[in-house]
């Protein structure tokens, strides 16, 4: 029973966040049911921006204590930050074609997220580049925590350049009760889920590390 | 101090005796700013802004530079040099800032020999008031690509096919870099004054300040 209650669990979340989403939460005036697309693309975002902290701080601690579990973290939430980001880039030119007229455009978030998304593939480069030598792993943290101290300067280059992409978050009265109320349950749900995505990850890199190992 | 500047002379006498590596940065950068003449010479006119010509100088430091910062420990890669200077911890600091400052120096010869070369090429007229601010863009632009790259060019010391992985590593992580310069150069391009208020600027010295923390942390522990 013990296996089954987190896929039980998110398999009932994401039943209640799609309710929430198509049934309950309005249908926005001048966008329609693309709109929709929204609630998954913020929340994705929060996934991967959760991943890269994650990975990086799990870094930080892995040069610090060499400790290859720490490592494997890394590796795991890098991972699943990537898949999220990933989904990012995939859902905004979906959502964008239909209200822009183009599938993408050079708007800062949009490059800077491209921007994340080519820092971590490097870091995953890197990682085969090294192989099984376990320099390899001391060298991914040391980008990975390089990685991390870009991610403020590349937001700070979004807020310089001043784009296209809504800033529908933080501005009052934007948004109705229900809407937010479906915002906040997909991000919660989708948090839950990149924390389930990661933990099932780090323990494969674990077992693979003993079997490594014995061997 | 002492080692950091035997070690920053080592260097330098090593791009001095030989011309060829210094020569080759140099042709690099000429064919570059070639190409991109030839690619936008219909648009370039007395009459265009320098703004949209002065980006196109320093696109070729920030290809020609990671040809600089490839080379960095390829002297000492040989006859495990390295390995000899590592296993006296007082030697990793000073060694790096002396690669770290020869590739800055570097790094600057050729944003300067690259401003001198677009002058030519495209006709620019600058004026009095424009060299402060671009000095600045350059100082801070050549500091940061120097961080980043003596770094990384660390981590993969003594790996096949490090010319490959390294711009594929160092590009993406100086991307707040490369837009910061550009922008900044097209900002004081169109008159305005680059002060330490400004936010591309802050932004580059912040990113400086940063990456040569994290650069200096990490060489200390990628040696030991």
């Amino acid at each position: 029973m013990k296996t089954y209650f987190a896929p039980i669990l998110l398999f009932t979340l994401f039943a209640a966040n799609f309710y929430l989403i198509f049934v309950v939460a309005p249908e926005e005036l001048t966008q329609g049911l693309v709109q929709k697309i929204f609630y998954f693309h913020v929340s994705s975002a929060l996934a991967m921006y959760a991943g890269f902290l994650a990975a990086g701080f799990s870094a930080l601690i892995y040069l610090l204590t060499r400790r290859a579990m720490w490592d494997s973290l890394s590796k795991a939430t890098a991972e699943v930050g990537f898949v999220f980001c990933t989904m990012v880039l995939v859902s905004g030119p979906i959502w964008a074609k239909p209200i822009w007229g183009t599938w993408w455009t050079w708007d800062p978030r949009l490059t800077t997220t491209l921007f994340i998304w080519f820092l971590f593939l490097s870091i995953f480069l890197l990682r085969r580049f090294f192989g099984a030598d376990p320099r390899g792993r001391l060298v991914a943290s040391v980008l990975t925590l390089f990685a991390l101290a870009d991610l403020p300067f590349i937001f700070l280059a979004v807020k310089l350049w001043r784009g296209i992409h809504p800033s529908v978050l933080g501005q009052e009265g934007n948004m109705p009760g229900e809407m937010k109320l479906a915002l906040i349950f997909t991000n919660i749900t989708v948090l839950i889920f990149s924390g389930y995505l990661a933990k099932n990850r780090y323990r494969l890199l674990r077992l693979e590390h003993m079997l490594m190992e014995e061997v | 101090m002492k080692l950091f500047f035997l070690f920053f002379r080592k260097d330098l006498l090593y791009y001095t005796r030989s011309w060829e590596p210094l020569l080759s940065l140099v042709f690099f950068v000429v064919l570059c700013e070639l190409i991109f003449y030839f690619s936008f010479g219909p648009l370039f006119s007395p009459r265009l802004q320098p703004s949209f010509v002065m980006p196109l100088v320093w696109v070729p430091v920030f290809f020609g530079g990671m040809l600089c910062v490839s080379r960095t420990f390829e002297a000492e890669n040989e006859g495990r040099v390295l390995d000899a200077f590592c296993l006296l911890p007082q030697t990793i600091v000073p060694f790096f800032l002396g690669k770290f400052f020869l590739n800055g120096l570097l790094i600057l010869f050729l944003e300067i020999f690259s401003l001198c070369l677009g002058v030519f090429l495209f006709n620019l007229e600058l004026s009095g008031e424009f060299f402060f601010p671009l000095l600045i863009l350059f100082l801070v632009g050549g500091f940061g690509f120097a961080c980043v790259g003596t770094a990384f060019s660390a981590m993969l010391v003594g790996k096949p096919k490090q010319e490959i992985i390294l711009p594929l590593l160092c590009y993406p992580m100086l991307a707040p870099l490369l837009l910061g310069v550009l922008h900044g150069m097209e900002f004081a391009a169109d008159g305005g004054f680059l002060g330490l208020d400004q936010a591309w600027i802050s932004l580059l010295v912040g990113f400086d300040g940063v990456t040569f923390l994290i650069s200096l942390f990490s060489f200390k522990l990628l040696m030991e």
